[in-house]
């Protein structure tokens, strides 16, 4: 079961532009833009872009836009100041949307997250990581951008383990994922608020139903091993 | 075409084979390389060597003159010594000049226009040019370096203060320090003839005021000596003024050598201060071009800056240039190399081409008309350099491409990706952001297959990987093989495969440690 995400994507400037048609791209999203500036909405209307305005100093203006409580908010702002006023309002006004915002140093970034910002994309700091990885592990950096740009055909997948699954009952180091030609890198730890447990630092476990195991590897490879192995796409994917 | 054929002297023709000898070409450019080139890496050694027999040398000569000394350090101080100094002279009278190439030209142009080739008269002029180097100033003080050693001059002690002198070719302190005077040339002549006139007006003026009056001042000279000592503000005491005239020219001697002395120091500590700056540079770009593989470092901006966090903890093997001298100073500020200088001059990056060394340009700065003409005058420096280019558009992707540079950084692009991710695959984004946070957890690292490694020859099961808490993606053999996601559990490991594996920082150093595995970048 796949659910549509709405997202609004504030600004469509120089990083608005790009992370909204990313956005856009995914085939699970519902994507309006809103923008504070004319030549922006110019710009957006020309690109058949879902767009509408708003006031930046008027939250009357922001609360006219069509956002419900699971709508992500994404502050993309091109001016850093506006773009910190505009992740305040947001917070304000509404309290458990999830915002992510834009941030070009890690000052910013501090000020975001104070803000109540959920989460914070530092872009300089991420390209600097990415090019540290080029120059100290080229192969490596190779196989974790095609991840991000997709320039090659592995993905992560979260597996549940369903009842009655062959898996259930037994140790990690039991399964043999390189026989479907897929690696496990972690599981979903559900007791502590899904966070990802990687398995560098997991102890041999066995595995229970509910469970959710986090694998890498080629799409069919995956569903071969979902469909074997008595599992199912993690919901929420 | 008819070509009218004119056949070529013996002395021509050995000129022509050896212009057209590559072997001889070769050598040449070698031995000119290695005296005269100062980044070549191993002329300081040269230099080094020379510094240490003209040191020895003159100690010896210096301790001779009321000792004894042993026979054979006696000859290692006139003849070795002399031999290599003499070795070296001819070497520098051999590569002042090409006389083959100037054979060469003249021969060309004789058939391009079918003319009867001027020979005599170049070689002639080719031989006096090079027959010239003997007088020019560093290779009489080479010669007499060399012929100071011996012992029918070496009475005339002066004599062997010429081989001191000769460290100023190879001492670069005090190549440098001659520099700055000759770069200052024309104020300090200036102040040089200011003071001749000075002392000649204040020594006649003080000869006439007290020729007769003063018993200490005999003659023009001592009046002279007078005026030149107290100008100088050195003042000895041993002539002083006794009338009152006298005393006046003294007021106004004293006031003129402060003067004057002021002035030559403001020159000479200006010219110095100009010049410490750019030798400064020039050492960090001779001392960072000596390592084997470095990066320069293109704009000194948020992305550079926040790079730089990172990348300095694991090397010091960078430079940055910019031609913003704000921006300079802010990284110099930080601790980083910095230099103020346009990195899409094709001097500059030249500057730091080694063909030893792998280079890798940053090109980094925010402007995309920048980053691409510097990539383009990188790869124009040498193909060999690795450009990685920031670009901030996707739209500009091709232009980076035709440039020449070999990786694209897209700030935008990235960070739009990871934005996407964080929504629409969350447990990716996490597991991405904490390896390229460098999480201790989630450490993304490569594991290059050497021949002493312990685990080549094995198979993958045998290796064992989750023993370790090692996660195992895949491997390529080689830095340009093909990456095999996932191979079968019997592939079994060989030499120059690079596996991707990701582990606790700590279980990843154990691991290596345990295997024989170093790092190979």
């Amino acid at each position: 079961m796949i659910y549509l995400k709405d997202v609004v994507v504030f600004g469509y400037g120089k990083f608005g532009n790009s992370i909204a048609n990313s956005v856009m791209r995914e085939k699970n999203t519902n994507v309006m833009v809103a923008v504070n500036s004319d030549a922006e909405y110019e710009v957006a209307k020309m690109d058949r872009v879902n767009v509408a305005k708003f006031n930046l100093e008027s939250d009357a203006s922001l609360e006219e836009l069509d956002i419900l409580e699971e709508t992500i908010l994404l502050c993309a702002l091109d001016n850093n100041h506006e773009n910190l006023f505009l992740a305040l309002t947001l917070r304000g006004l509404y309290k458990s949307n999830y915002i992510i915002a834009i941030s070009d140093s890690s000052h910013l970034a501090d000020k975001l997250r104070m803000a109540g910002v959920n989460r914070v994309i530092d872009i300089y700091n991420i390209s600097a990581n990415v090019i540290i990885n080029i120059l100290e592990q080229p192969v490596a950096s190779r196989f974790l951008q095609g991840f991000i740009n997709k320039s090659h055909d592995y993905v992560f997948k979260e597996i549940d383990i369903l009842k009655g699954s062959p898996l259930c009952g037994k140790k990690l180091s039991e399964i043999d994922f390189n026989r479907y030609g897929i690696v496990f890198i972690g599981m979903i730890n559900k007791d502590e608020g899904n966070q990802f447990v990687f398995a560098t630092v997991g102890t041999d476990r066995v595995i229970n139903e509910q469970d959710t195991i986090v694998c890498v590897g080629k799409e069919k490879d995956l569903i071969r091993f979902t469909t074997e192995c008595g599992g199912v796409e993690c919901s929420y994917q | 075409m008819a070509k009218k054929e004119t056949k070529p002297g013996f002395i021509v023709s050995f000129f022509l084979y050896l212009a057209n000898s590559k072997k001889y070409n070769n050598f040449k450019n070698e031995a000119r390389e290695l005296l005269h080139n100062p980044l070549n890496r191993y002329k300081r050694y040269i230099d080094y060597i020379l510094i240490f027999l003209i040191v020895t040398s003159v100690a010896i000569f210096i301790y001779e003159v009321d000792y004894k000394v042993p026979d054979w350090l006696e000859f290692y101080a006139v003849y070795i010594t002399s031999g290599i100094f003499a070795i070296e002279y001819l070497f520098n009278f051999w590569l002042y000049n090409d006389i083959r190439k100037e054979v060469e030209r003249e021969y060309n142009d004789s058939v391009l226009v079918g003319r009867k080739g001027k020979f005599a008269k170049v070689i002639f002029g080719a031989v006096f040019k090079k027959i010239s180097y003997i007088f020019t100033p560093v290779a009489i003080i080479d010669f007499l370096a060399i012929v100071s050693a011996y012992k029918t001059l070496r009475v005339l002690k002066i004599f062997v203060m010429f081989r001191f002198l000769k460290l100023l070719k190879h001492a670069r302190s005090i190549h440098n320090f001659l520099e700055v005077l000759s770069d200052r040339k024309f104020e300090l002549i200036t102040l040089l003839i200011l003071l001749i006139f000075v002392v000649f007006v204040g020594g006649i003026s003080m000869y006439i005021a007290e020729g007769n009056k003063n018993d200490n001042i005999n003659d023009l000279f001592d009046a002279l000596y007078w005026s030149f000592i107290t100008i100088t503000t050195v003042g000895y005491g041993d002539i002083s003024p006794v009338t009152t005239p006298g005393k006046i020219i003294s007021f106004v001697i004293i006031i003129l050598g402060i003067v004057m002395i002021s002035f030559a120091t403001s020159v000479l500590v200006s010219a110095f201060s100009e010049k410490l700056n750019e030798l400064k540079e020039e050492r960090i770009a001779e001392h960072i071009s000596e390592n084997n593989s470095f990066l320069i470092i293109c704009g000194y901006g948020q992305i550079a800056r926040i790079f730089l966090q990172q990348y300095a903890k694991i090397s010091n093997k960078y430079i940055i240039l910019d031609v913003d001298k704000n921006r300079v100073a802010q990284a110099i500020n930080d601790g980083h190399n910095a230099i103020a200088d346009d990195p899409s001059r094709f001097v500059v990056l030249n500057r730091f081409y080694n063909k030893n060394s792998k280079i890798t340009v940053l090109a980094l700065t925010g402007s995309d008309v920048e980053n691409i003409y510097i990539s383009l005058n990188a790869k124009a420096v040498s193909k060999d350099i690795e450009v990685i280019a920031r670009a901030s558009s996707h739209k500009l992707y091709n232009k980076y491409m035709r440039a020449g540079a070999d990786r694209i950084i897209l700030p935008n692009e990235i960070a739009s990706s990871m934005m996407v991710a964080s929504i629409v695959r969350p447990v990716m984004y996490k597991a991405i952001n904490a390896i390229l946070n460098y999480k201790d957890v989630a450490n993304m690292s490569e594991i290059f297959v050497s021949r002493n490694c312990k685990i080549i020859g094995k198979s993958i099961e045998e290796v064992g990987f989750a023993q370790y808490k090692i996660v195992f993606f895949g491997l390529q053999n080689g830095i340009n093989g093909e990456f095999k996601f996932c191979p079968k559990k019997d592939y079994v490991l060989k030499e120059n495969d690079i596996l991707v594996i990701l582990g606790h920082k700590m279980s990843i150093k154990y691991f290596k440690s345990i295997n024989n595995i170093g790092s190979y970048i």
